[in-house]
């Protein structure tokens, strides 16, 4: 097929080989413009764990995603300043955390939770050691997540057609420096491990309903890759596109969704 | 009797009922791994554990460009063509 598609694009016009002029118009919306400058970038990944944990050869099944917080958002999670021993709750990043970012994917395509989906969602930093604005913290937190039938996060791209019940419950650990002048995060090391159970339509657990283990490791990334779930950040520092996305022509917008 | 029922009662307040340890599963309960103890001293191997290698990085070492039209550009700056190779999916969704 390769060959044959060759030799065709060998019998066409230089003109017709180039783009069109007239075809050559940028995106009218790319999730990717919605990246928080001067905010936190994460880049998450997921990885099914062995009951064996570190005994065991790390599983192939993994995948990646992004966290997205704005620069408001993170100000807005620190304080001013902070001796050893404070204690700062970093509940949006919990809450974020928990719908749109421990979710499992480790072998598929999977769904968000909406906040009434989640039981608990807790990320506390404490201060280990002060050195001007520079700030250590060791993190600790747990999340609780469970979706039932019901769809409740509205009308988008990612409604499903049916949803099968699931959840997901994790232990995070690990460490971050902040920089309270700044306002920002200058590193994040941070690993949860915990147990997912059910299944999502396309996220590969048809079955392997579990319940089973699954790890995560966060990080801060330069990458401007979109989170899976920015559609529904629910925040207007995201830029959202004037049509909605899976309505993307006027004779698609006339389709009812099925 | 009574023994029994407090055991039965008392392995129940163990987990809330929207944990997985709680569910039950295509009609038998299904027997749920405990996570491995997550301590602070094995931060860093876990963190080699969970983290992709060279080798799942290997699909990072294709210069990719962040749109068609991005790749159809290039295509026509160095007059070659252009394979596109679709699979269904959220744009977004990880698959």
């Amino acid at each position: 097929m390769l060959d044959t598609a060759l030799k065709r694009w060998g019998e066409l016009s230089k003109d017709e080989r180039l783009l069109d002029p007239e075809a050559d118009q940028p995106p009218a919306h790319r999730w990717e413009d919605g990246f928080p400058e001067g905010g936190l970038a994460v880049s998450r990944i997921s990885r099914d764990l062995s009951p064996e944990g570190l005994e065991a050869s790390p599983s192939n099944r993994w995948n990646r995603d992004t966290l997205w917080c704005s620069k408001e958002e993170i100000a807005a999670m620190l304080p001013e300043v902070a001796e050893v021993g404070t204690e700062l709750q970093l509940q949006l990043l919990a809450d974020r955390l928990a719908q749109l970012a421990l979710v499992d994917d480790a072998r598929g395509q999977t769904l968000p939770f909406a906040p009434a989906e989640v039981a608990l969602a807790r990320l506390v930093g404490r201060v280990v050691e002060v050195n001007g604005a520079k700030v250590t913290v060791e993190l600790s937190g747990s999340t609780r997540a469970r979706a039932a039938e019901t769809w409740l996060l509205g009308d988008d791209n990612w409604t499903p057609r049916r949803r099968t019940p699931h959840g997901i419950e994790c232990e995070l650990l690990g460490t971050a420096t902040l920089d309270l002048a700044a306002r920002s995060f200058d590193s994040l090391d941070l690993v949860a491990l915990g147990t997912r159970w059910g299944r999502t339509t396309f996220n590969g657990r048809g079955k392997d309903l579990g319940p089973s283990l699954v790890g995560f490791h966060l990080t801060l990334t330069t990458d401007r890759l979109a989170p899976t779930f920015a559609s529904l950040y629910g925040v207007d520092w995201i830029p959202r596109p004037e049509v909605p996305t899976w309505r993307d022509s006027p004779a698609e917008s006339r389709l009812e969704r099925r | 009797m009574l023994t029994i029922t407090l055991l039965v009662a008392a392995l129940q307040q163990g987990a809330p009922v929207d944990s997985p340890r709680a569910q039950v599963t295509e009609g038998a309960a299904a027997a749920s791994p405990e996570a491995p103890e997550l301590r602070r001293i094995d931060l860093a191997e876990w963190r080699v554990h969970l983290l992709p290698g060279e080798v799942d990085m290997r699909f990072a070492r294709i210069p990719w460009e962040p749109t068609f039209l991005d790749g159809v550009r290039r295509a026509s700056e160095q007059e070659r063509p252009l394979l596109l190779w679709l699979m269904n999916g959220h744009p977004l969704g990880c698959t």
